[in-house]
Protein backbone atom coordinates (compact mmCIF):
# COMPACT_ATOMS: atom_id res chain seq x y z
CA UNK A 1 0.00 0.00 0.00
CA UNK A 2 1.11 3.56 -1.34
CA UNK A 3 1.44 5.78 1.97
CA UNK A 4 3.19 8.73 -0.10
CA UNK A 5 3.40 9.72 -3.59
CA UNK A 6 4.74 12.59 -4.64
CA UNK A 7 5.29 13.85 -8.74
CA UNK A 8 7.52 16.29 -9.90
CA UNK A 9 8.16 18.54 -7.24
CA UNK A 10 10.34 21.33 -7.81
CA UNK A 11 10.88 24.37 -5.59
CA UNK A 12 13.23 27.55 -5.41
CA UNK A 13 14.37 30.36 -3.52
CA UNK A 14 14.81 33.31 -5.45
CA UNK A 15 16.88 32.52 -8.60
CA UNK A 16 17.59 29.26 -6.74
CA UNK A 17 16.69 25.93 -8.29
CA UNK A 18 16.72 23.52 -5.30
CA UNK A 19 14.26 20.55 -6.32
CA UNK A 20 14.26 20.33 -9.82
CA UNK A 21 11.92 17.64 -10.36
CA UNK A 22 11.35 14.73 -7.57
CA UNK A 23 9.45 11.71 -7.81
CA UNK A 24 9.62 9.55 -4.56
CA UNK A 25 7.18 6.92 -3.32
CA UNK A 26 6.98 5.49 0.23
CA UNK A 27 4.71 1.86 0.97
CA UNK A 28 3.26 1.33 4.12
CA UNK A 29 6.10 -0.31 6.66
CA UNK A 30 8.51 1.10 4.11
CA UNK A 31 12.21 2.30 5.36
CA UNK A 32 13.04 5.39 3.16
CA UNK A 33 16.43 6.82 3.45
CA UNK A 34 17.37 10.31 1.34
CA UNK A 35 21.35 10.79 1.29
CA UNK A 36 23.66 13.56 -0.53
CA UNK A 37 25.80 16.54 0.05
CA UNK A 38 24.34 19.38 1.25
CA UNK A 39 22.89 21.75 -0.54
CA UNK A 40 21.23 18.77 -2.49
CA UNK A 41 17.71 19.48 -1.88
CA UNK A 42 17.07 16.28 0.77
CA UNK A 43 15.71 18.69 3.96
CA UNK A 44 13.50 20.64 1.41
CA UNK A 45 11.98 17.83 0.34
CA UNK A 46 11.37 16.78 3.64
CA UNK A 47 10.15 20.14 4.89
CA UNK A 48 7.91 19.77 2.04
CA UNK A 49 6.12 16.74 2.38
CA UNK A 50 5.93 17.45 6.25
CA UNK A 51 4.06 20.97 5.39
CA UNK A 52 6.37 23.45 6.59
CA UNK A 53 7.59 24.29 3.27
CA UNK A 54 5.37 24.93 0.38
CA UNK A 55 6.05 23.65 -3.46
CA UNK A 56 6.32 25.19 -6.41
CA UNK A 57 4.38 22.66 -8.58
CA UNK A 58 4.16 18.93 -8.73
CA UNK A 59 1.93 16.75 -6.75
CA UNK A 60 1.48 15.08 -3.26
CA UNK A 61 -0.64 12.21 -2.41
CA UNK A 62 -0.54 11.48 1.47
CA UNK A 63 -2.50 8.75 2.67
CA UNK A 64 -2.45 9.42 6.52
CA UNK A 65 -1.07 11.09 8.96
CA UNK A 66 2.39 12.42 9.09
CA UNK A 67 5.32 12.97 11.92
CA UNK A 68 8.67 14.89 11.98
CA UNK A 69 11.64 14.56 14.38
CA UNK A 70 14.08 17.40 13.76
CA UNK A 71 17.65 18.07 13.87
CA UNK A 72 17.43 20.32 17.16
CA UNK A 73 14.81 18.21 18.37
CA UNK A 74 12.62 21.69 18.65
CA UNK A 75 11.14 20.51 22.80
CA UNK A 76 9.09 22.79 24.13
CA UNK A 77 11.42 24.00 27.09
CA UNK A 78 8.56 25.77 29.30
CA UNK A 79 7.58 21.99 29.54
CA UNK A 80 8.40 18.75 31.61
CA UNK A 81 9.14 15.39 29.12
CA UNK A 82 5.77 14.18 29.77
CA UNK A 83 4.00 17.74 29.42
CA UNK A 84 5.64 18.00 25.92
CA UNK A 85 4.44 14.33 24.47
CA UNK A 86 1.00 14.36 26.76
CA UNK A 87 -0.17 17.93 25.44
CA UNK A 88 0.01 17.50 21.34
CA UNK A 89 -1.97 14.37 22.03
CA UNK A 90 -4.79 16.01 23.65
CA UNK A 91 -4.58 18.62 21.96
CA UNK A 92 -4.63 17.15 18.38
CA UNK A 93 -6.03 13.64 19.19
CA UNK A 94 -8.60 14.89 22.12
CA UNK A 95 -7.32 12.06 23.99
CA UNK A 96 -7.83 12.40 27.76
CA UNK A 97 -4.96 13.44 30.48
CA UNK A 98 -4.99 9.95 31.30
CA UNK A 99 -5.17 8.20 28.06
CA UNK A 100 -2.53 10.36 26.90
CA UNK A 101 -0.31 9.93 30.03
CA UNK A 102 -0.23 6.51 29.38
CA UNK A 103 0.35 6.34 26.02
CA UNK A 104 3.40 8.32 26.96
CA UNK A 105 4.51 6.57 29.62
CA UNK A 106 4.30 3.25 28.33
CA UNK A 107 6.71 5.08 25.13
CA UNK A 108 8.73 7.06 27.19
CA UNK A 109 9.50 2.90 29.22
CA UNK A 110 9.85 1.37 25.81
CA UNK A 111 13.10 4.34 25.09
CA UNK A 112 14.28 3.32 28.76
CA UNK A 113 13.66 7.39 29.48
CA UNK A 114 10.80 6.66 32.36
CA UNK A 115 12.41 8.21 35.34
CA UNK A 116 12.77 11.23 32.67
CA UNK A 117 9.07 11.92 32.59
CA UNK A 118 9.79 15.15 35.53
CA UNK A 119 12.48 16.38 33.97
CA UNK A 120 12.97 19.22 32.16
CA UNK A 121 14.76 19.19 28.00
CA UNK A 122 17.54 21.53 29.56
CA UNK A 123 17.89 18.76 32.18
CA UNK A 124 19.04 15.67 29.51
CA UNK A 125 21.49 14.98 27.04
CA UNK A 126 21.37 15.98 23.46
CA UNK A 127 20.14 12.09 22.78
CA UNK A 128 18.05 12.19 25.18
CA UNK A 129 16.14 14.75 23.96
CA UNK A 130 16.27 13.71 20.34
CA UNK A 131 14.54 10.16 21.63
CA UNK A 132 12.09 12.70 23.90
CA UNK A 133 11.01 14.52 20.58
CA UNK A 134 10.88 10.76 18.75
CA UNK A 135 8.24 9.91 21.54
CA UNK A 136 6.88 12.83 21.20
CA UNK A 137 6.05 12.63 17.49
CA UNK A 138 5.09 8.52 18.37
CA UNK A 139 2.50 9.61 20.68
CA UNK A 140 0.21 10.81 18.09
CA UNK A 141 0.41 7.73 16.12
CA UNK A 142 2.04 9.23 12.47
CA UNK A 143 1.48 6.66 9.90
CA UNK A 144 4.60 7.91 8.46
CA UNK A 145 7.65 9.20 10.47
CA UNK A 146 9.59 12.01 8.91
CA UNK A 147 13.59 12.59 10.14
CA UNK A 148 15.70 15.66 9.53
CA UNK A 149 19.17 14.68 9.84
CA UNK A 150 18.37 13.72 13.21
CA UNK A 151 21.55 12.86 15.05
CA UNK A 152 23.37 15.79 13.28
CA UNK A 153 23.07 17.81 15.93
CA UNK A 154 24.52 15.50 18.57
CA UNK A 155 28.26 14.46 20.31
CA UNK A 156 29.16 11.74 18.19
CA UNK A 157 29.01 9.73 21.70
CA UNK A 158 25.53 10.40 21.57
CA UNK A 159 24.13 9.64 17.77
CA UNK A 160 24.19 5.56 18.62
CA UNK A 161 21.26 5.57 21.46
CA UNK A 162 19.04 7.48 18.56
CA UNK A 163 20.15 5.48 15.76
CA UNK A 164 19.56 2.45 17.66
CA UNK A 165 15.79 3.70 18.27
CA UNK A 166 15.11 4.21 14.70
CA UNK A 167 16.28 1.01 14.43
CA UNK A 168 14.29 -0.33 17.04
CA UNK A 169 11.06 1.42 15.14
CA UNK A 170 12.54 0.12 11.44
CA UNK A 171 12.05 -3.50 13.19
CA UNK A 172 8.59 -2.67 14.06
CA UNK A 173 7.80 -2.00 10.73
CA UNK A 174 7.40 1.58 11.21
CA UNK A 175 7.27 3.75 8.28
CA UNK A 176 10.03 6.28 8.01
CA UNK A 177 11.44 8.60 5.80
CA UNK A 178 15.21 9.52 7.07
CA UNK A 179 17.22 12.20 5.72
CA UNK A 180 20.74 11.22 6.90
CA UNK A 181 24.53 12.04 6.76
CA UNK A 182 25.02 8.75 8.62
CA UNK A 183 25.22 6.22 5.89
CA UNK A 184 26.29 3.33 7.23
CA UNK A 185 23.29 3.64 9.55
CA UNK A 186 21.65 4.14 6.69
CA UNK A 187 22.63 1.22 4.79
CA UNK A 188 21.68 -1.12 8.05
CA UNK A 189 17.91 -0.05 8.52
CA UNK A 190 16.65 1.32 5.19
CA UNK A 191 14.53 -0.85 2.50
CA UNK A 192 15.25 1.73 -0.33
CA UNK A 193 18.14 4.57 -0.30
CA UNK A 194 17.64 7.48 -2.76
CA UNK A 195 20.94 9.86 -3.43
CA UNK A 196 19.62 13.62 -4.32
CA UNK A 197 22.15 16.00 -5.67
CA UNK A 198 21.66 19.40 -6.90
CA UNK A 199 18.01 19.17 -6.61
CA UNK A 200 17.73 15.96 -8.47
CA UNK A 201 17.48 12.50 -7.84
CA UNK A 202 20.55 10.95 -9.08
CA UNK A 203 20.37 7.43 -8.39
CA UNK A 204 18.01 4.93 -6.13
CA UNK A 205 17.09 1.89 -5.31
CA UNK A 206 17.87 -0.85 -2.43
CA UNK A 207 20.70 0.02 -0.28
CA UNK A 208 22.56 -3.23 -1.27
CA UNK A 209 23.32 -1.60 -4.80
CA UNK A 210 23.77 2.08 -3.49
CA UNK A 211 26.14 1.60 -1.60
CA UNK A 212 27.76 -1.59 -2.58
CA UNK A 213 28.82 -1.69 -6.16
CA UNK A 214 27.17 1.64 -7.73
CA UNK A 215 27.90 2.18 -11.42
CA UNK A 216 27.07 5.86 -10.87
CA UNK A 217 29.90 8.32 -10.98
CA UNK A 218 28.55 10.97 -8.66
CA UNK A 219 27.22 8.72 -6.04
CA UNK A 220 30.44 6.81 -5.81
CA UNK A 221 31.75 10.13 -5.64
CA UNK A 222 29.80 11.22 -2.44
CA UNK A 223 30.39 8.25 -1.26
CA UNK A 224 34.11 7.83 -1.55
CA UNK A 225 34.16 11.88 -0.24
CA UNK A 226 32.32 10.35 2.58
CA UNK A 227 34.60 7.53 3.86
CA UNK A 228 37.78 9.62 2.91
CA UNK A 229 36.35 12.08 5.65
CA UNK A 230 36.78 9.49 8.52
CA UNK B 1 5.76 71.34 59.88
CA UNK B 2 7.27 68.35 61.69
CA UNK B 3 9.03 66.00 59.36
CA UNK B 4 6.59 63.56 61.21
CA UNK B 5 3.32 65.81 59.74
CA UNK B 6 4.69 66.35 56.46
CA UNK B 7 5.73 62.51 55.90
CA UNK B 8 2.38 61.78 57.32
CA UNK B 9 0.61 64.37 54.72
CA UNK B 10 2.37 62.98 51.89
CA UNK B 11 2.14 59.18 52.63
CA UNK B 12 -1.84 60.36 51.98
CA UNK B 13 -1.11 60.61 48.72
CA UNK B 14 0.65 57.12 48.28
CA UNK B 15 -2.54 55.39 47.40
CA UNK B 16 -3.34 57.19 44.31
CA UNK B 17 0.62 56.89 43.73
CA UNK B 18 -0.24 53.38 43.62
CA UNK B 19 -3.57 53.51 41.98
CA UNK B 20 -1.56 55.01 38.62
CA UNK B 21 0.89 52.33 39.19
CA UNK B 22 -1.10 49.24 39.42
CA UNK B 23 -4.00 50.72 36.52
CA UNK B 24 -0.89 51.73 34.56
CA UNK B 25 0.59 48.07 34.77
CA UNK B 26 -3.14 46.61 34.23
CA UNK B 27 -3.68 48.34 31.21
CA UNK B 28 -0.49 48.63 28.95
CA UNK B 29 0.77 45.11 29.87
CA UNK B 30 -2.18 44.17 27.56
CA UNK B 31 -2.15 46.83 25.50
CA UNK B 32 1.34 46.26 24.67
CA UNK B 33 1.00 42.78 23.79
CA UNK B 34 -1.91 44.20 20.94
CA UNK B 35 0.27 46.94 19.81
CA UNK B 36 3.51 44.34 19.20
CA UNK B 37 1.41 42.39 17.45
CA UNK B 38 0.02 44.63 14.84
CA UNK B 39 3.46 46.27 15.08
CA UNK B 40 4.52 42.85 13.33
CA UNK B 41 1.04 42.56 11.31
CA UNK B 42 2.10 40.98 7.78
CA UNK B 43 -0.13 44.51 6.57
CA UNK B 44 2.38 46.85 5.83
CA UNK B 45 -0.16 49.53 6.35
CA UNK B 46 -0.93 47.95 9.89
CA UNK B 47 2.69 47.74 10.90
CA UNK B 48 3.17 51.13 9.25
CA UNK B 49 0.70 53.04 11.24
CA UNK B 50 1.88 50.88 14.09
CA UNK B 51 5.10 51.88 14.07
CA UNK B 52 4.52 55.52 13.46
CA UNK B 53 2.69 55.66 16.75
CA UNK B 54 5.06 54.20 18.66
CA UNK B 55 7.63 56.34 17.20
CA UNK B 56 5.25 59.83 18.42
CA UNK B 57 4.93 58.18 22.19
CA UNK B 58 8.78 56.97 23.02
CA UNK B 59 9.93 59.83 21.16
CA UNK B 60 7.84 63.03 23.01
CA UNK B 61 7.71 63.73 26.33
CA UNK B 62 5.49 61.67 28.86
CA UNK B 63 4.24 64.60 30.22
CA UNK B 64 3.36 66.47 26.78
CA UNK B 65 1.61 63.25 26.63
CA UNK B 66 -0.24 63.72 29.76
CA UNK B 67 -1.14 67.57 29.14
CA UNK B 68 -2.04 66.37 25.79
CA UNK B 69 -4.86 63.50 26.97
CA UNK B 70 -5.62 66.09 30.22
CA UNK B 71 -6.55 69.43 28.24
CA UNK B 72 -7.01 68.13 24.67
CA UNK B 73 -10.35 67.10 24.59
CA UNK B 74 -11.09 71.06 26.42
CA UNK B 75 -8.83 73.04 23.44
CA UNK B 76 -10.18 70.54 20.48
CA UNK B 77 -13.81 70.30 21.05
CA UNK B 78 -14.62 72.18 24.16
CA UNK B 79 -15.04 69.26 26.51
CA UNK B 80 -15.10 69.60 30.14
CA UNK B 81 -12.02 68.74 31.72
CA UNK B 82 -12.64 65.75 33.71
CA UNK B 83 -12.81 66.30 37.61
CA UNK B 84 -11.42 63.06 38.35
CA UNK B 85 -7.82 63.21 37.51
CA UNK B 86 -6.72 59.92 37.66
CA UNK B 87 -8.92 58.72 34.56
CA UNK B 88 -6.64 60.93 32.24
CA UNK B 89 -3.46 60.38 34.29
CA UNK B 90 -3.93 56.77 33.52
CA UNK B 91 -5.07 56.45 29.79
CA UNK B 92 -1.93 58.65 29.02
CA UNK B 93 0.25 56.82 31.20
CA UNK B 94 -0.93 53.43 30.15
CA UNK B 95 -0.81 53.95 26.42
CA UNK B 96 2.71 55.39 26.59
CA UNK B 97 3.89 52.60 28.64
CA UNK B 98 2.43 50.43 26.07
CA UNK B 99 4.19 51.88 23.52
CA UNK B 100 7.59 50.61 25.55
CA UNK B 101 6.52 47.56 26.41
CA UNK B 102 5.13 46.24 22.55
CA UNK B 103 9.32 47.07 21.54
CA UNK B 104 10.02 45.14 24.18
CA UNK B 105 7.29 42.26 23.67
CA UNK B 106 8.04 42.11 19.73
CA UNK B 107 11.89 42.01 20.81
CA UNK B 108 11.05 38.92 22.40
CA UNK B 109 8.86 37.20 20.15
CA UNK B 110 11.48 37.95 17.21
CA UNK B 111 14.20 36.09 19.31
CA UNK B 112 12.25 32.75 19.63
CA UNK B 113 14.04 30.12 17.70
CA UNK B 114 12.13 29.58 14.59
CA UNK B 115 12.04 25.56 15.39
CA UNK B 116 9.43 26.21 18.32
CA UNK B 117 7.22 27.34 15.55
CA UNK B 118 7.82 24.51 13.56
CA UNK B 119 7.39 21.87 16.01
CA UNK B 120 4.15 23.48 16.85
CA UNK B 121 3.26 23.60 13.27
CA UNK B 122 4.09 19.67 12.76
CA UNK B 123 2.53 18.43 16.13
CA UNK B 124 -1.20 20.14 15.04
CA UNK B 125 -1.40 23.18 17.14
CA UNK B 126 -3.34 26.39 15.13
CA UNK B 127 -1.64 30.22 15.33
CA UNK B 128 -3.04 31.01 18.08
CA UNK B 129 -2.58 27.74 20.64
CA UNK B 130 1.02 28.14 19.54
CA UNK B 131 1.33 31.78 20.60
CA UNK B 132 -0.67 31.12 23.52
CA UNK B 133 0.82 27.67 24.84
CA UNK B 134 4.30 27.57 23.41
CA UNK B 135 5.80 31.19 22.08
CA UNK B 136 4.27 33.78 24.44
CA UNK B 137 5.43 31.60 28.11
CA UNK B 138 9.04 31.85 26.60
CA UNK B 139 8.44 35.08 25.24
CA UNK B 140 7.75 36.09 29.17
CA UNK B 141 10.54 34.66 30.29
CA UNK B 142 13.05 36.14 28.22
CA UNK B 143 11.38 39.86 28.40
CA UNK B 144 11.30 40.15 32.20
CA UNK B 145 14.49 42.07 32.80
CA UNK B 146 13.45 44.62 30.23
CA UNK B 147 9.99 44.38 31.92
CA UNK B 148 11.62 45.39 35.40
CA UNK B 149 13.65 48.12 34.01
CA UNK B 150 10.44 49.63 32.75
CA UNK B 151 8.13 48.90 35.70
CA UNK B 152 11.34 50.86 38.32
CA UNK B 153 10.69 53.63 35.59
CA UNK B 154 7.33 53.69 36.05
CA UNK B 155 7.52 54.07 39.97
CA UNK B 156 9.41 57.38 39.47
CA UNK B 157 7.49 58.37 36.16
CA UNK B 158 4.55 58.67 38.53
CA UNK B 159 5.53 61.90 39.75
CA UNK B 160 4.64 63.19 36.75
CA UNK B 161 1.08 63.00 37.79
CA UNK B 162 1.83 66.37 39.21
CA UNK B 163 1.94 68.48 36.24
CA UNK B 164 -2.40 67.82 36.05
CA UNK B 165 -2.34 68.50 39.87
CA UNK B 166 -3.50 64.69 40.40
CA UNK B 167 -3.12 64.86 44.43
CA UNK B 168 -0.47 61.85 44.57
CA UNK B 169 2.75 61.79 46.67
CA UNK B 170 4.58 64.14 45.08
CA UNK B 171 1.91 66.37 43.95
CA UNK B 172 2.00 67.21 47.77
CA UNK B 173 5.22 66.80 48.70
CA UNK B 174 5.61 69.49 45.98
CA UNK B 175 2.45 71.37 47.56
CA UNK B 176 4.26 71.40 51.05
CA UNK B 177 8.08 72.23 49.92
CA UNK B 178 6.02 75.24 47.79
CA UNK B 179 4.27 76.62 51.19
CA UNK B 180 6.95 75.58 53.86
CA UNK B 181 10.07 76.86 51.60
CA UNK B 182 11.73 73.44 52.53
CA UNK B 183 13.72 70.90 50.81
CA UNK B 184 12.65 68.14 53.16
CA UNK B 185 9.58 66.85 51.53
CA UNK B 186 11.34 66.20 48.49
CA UNK B 187 13.93 64.34 50.46
CA UNK B 188 10.91 62.12 51.87
CA UNK B 189 9.71 61.59 48.30
CA UNK B 190 12.65 60.44 47.41
CA UNK B 191 13.20 57.98 49.96
CA UNK B 192 9.19 56.97 49.27
CA UNK B 193 10.08 56.20 45.47
CA UNK B 194 13.26 54.28 46.48
CA UNK B 195 11.30 51.91 49.17
CA UNK B 196 8.83 51.49 46.46
CA UNK B 197 11.31 50.04 44.09
CA UNK B 198 12.80 47.99 46.27
CA UNK B 199 9.79 46.04 46.76
CA UNK B 200 9.34 46.10 43.08
CA UNK B 201 13.27 44.61 42.79
CA UNK B 202 12.01 42.12 45.71
CA UNK B 203 8.68 40.97 43.62
CA UNK B 204 10.22 40.70 40.20
CA UNK B 205 13.08 38.95 41.37
CA UNK B 206 10.62 36.79 42.87
CA UNK B 207 8.70 35.86 39.40
CA UNK B 208 11.98 36.22 37.65
CA UNK B 209 13.24 33.16 40.06
CA UNK B 210 9.98 31.70 39.99
CA UNK B 211 10.66 30.64 35.86
CA UNK B 212 14.65 29.37 36.31
CA UNK B 213 13.34 25.84 36.35
CA UNK B 214 14.17 25.90 32.50
CA UNK B 215 17.03 27.26 30.58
Amino acid sequence: MVLLKANEITKAFGDTKVLKGVNIEVDKGEVLSIIGPSGSGKSTLLRILTGLETKDSGDIEINGTTGLVFQQFNLFPHWSVLKNIVDPQINVLHRSKEEAEKVAMNLLTKMNLDNKADSYPCELSGGQQQRVSIVRALALNPDILFFDEPTSALDPELTGEVLKVIKQLAEEDTTMVIVTHEMNFARAVSDYVVFMDGGFIVEEGAPEEIFGNTSNERTKRFLQNYQSKF
Amino acid sequence: MSLLTMTGLMAQGLGRTCAIFFLTLLFSLPLGLIVALLRMSKSKIVSGITRFIISILRGTPLMLQLLAVTYGPYYLFGLSISRNKLIPVVIAFAINYAAYFAEIYRGGIESMPVGQYEAAKVLGYNKTQTFMKIILPQVVKRILPSVTNEIVTLVKDTSIAFTVSYQEMFTIGKQIANSQTSFVPFIVAGVFYFIFNYLVDIGMGQIEKSMQYYK
